[in-house]
């Protein structure tokens, strides 16, 4: 099968690929969480999460978070009816939402954040 | 017939589990990542987030959330699976470890849950 990439399918393809990711990544999130029982264990793996290679882990999260929520979102409001000639007005409006989120996200993971 | 029925169930509760999951991610991510760190600097990150799952209303919005994440997350990748893999055997082995996994994760989700 071949793809030709045009705005849609190229959010097809970014709602996949977010969405395998994740998806992988609840395994590590709740496997972090399981921690919880041992509050020693659990200060020393937040401790670890304390560099700027995790930092930029979390900003990618972020990423990905929004990316396939707001497109999903678009893609449920298609779903539902909304005019097909809205299609682009709803992605650049998810885009500029996604690049606000982005923004702040960032400056909070400057400012120490989580 | 079947089939078509339960594609057509499946495919609305993604949607559903869906919107849930925006709006749960924005109240999850503002919570548990954004108040808690401005306000409470006095408090160890362990002790903040014990505060919050021993608050029945979390307790409550974090099982809902659990499930609608793992229902719409293990939905999607059977989805691609159906997609993509066409031999029988290894798509029944595709089955086997998603629904595997995905029952994991709610057991290891509610053992964090109810801690």
């Amino acid at each position: 099968m071949r793809y030709r990439l045009r705005t849609g399918s190229f959010a097809w393809l970014i709602h996949r690929i977010t969405g395998i990711s994740l998806t992988l990544y609840i395994f590590l999130h709740l496997y972090v969480l399981s921690h919880l029982k041992d509050p020693a264990r659990y200060e020393s793996i937040m401790k670890q999460m304390e560099n700027p290679i995790m930092r930029l882990g979390e900003l990618a999260l972020l990423i990905l978070v929004f990316t396939h929520a707001l497109n999903g979102f678009r893609l449920v409001l298609i779903d539902t009816g909304v005019p097909t000639r809205f299609q682009k007005t709803l992605f650049g409006i998810a885009a500029t939402t996604g690049i606000l989120i982005f923004v702040f996200g960032a400056i909070h993971f400057l400012r120490g954040g989580h | 017939m079947k089939e078509s029925y339960k594609g057509v169930f499946g495919w609305l509760f993604q949607r559903i589990s869906g919107v849930v999951l925006l709006a749960g991610v924005a109240i999850h991510f503002y919570f548990m990542h954004y108040s808690g760190h401005v306000e409470g600097h006095e408090q160890t990150e362990y002790e903040m987030v014990i505060k919050r799952l021993s608050n029945p209303y979390w307790i409550a919005f974090d099982l809902v959330f659990l499930l609608s994440l793992i229902y719409h997350g293990f939905n999607g990748m059977w989805g691609i699976a159906l997609e993509y893999i066409k031999p029988p055997q290894l798509l029944d082995f595709f089955r086997t470890l998603i629904v595997g996994s995905a029952c994991l994760l709610i057991f290891v989700g509610i053992y964090i849950i109810t801690l």
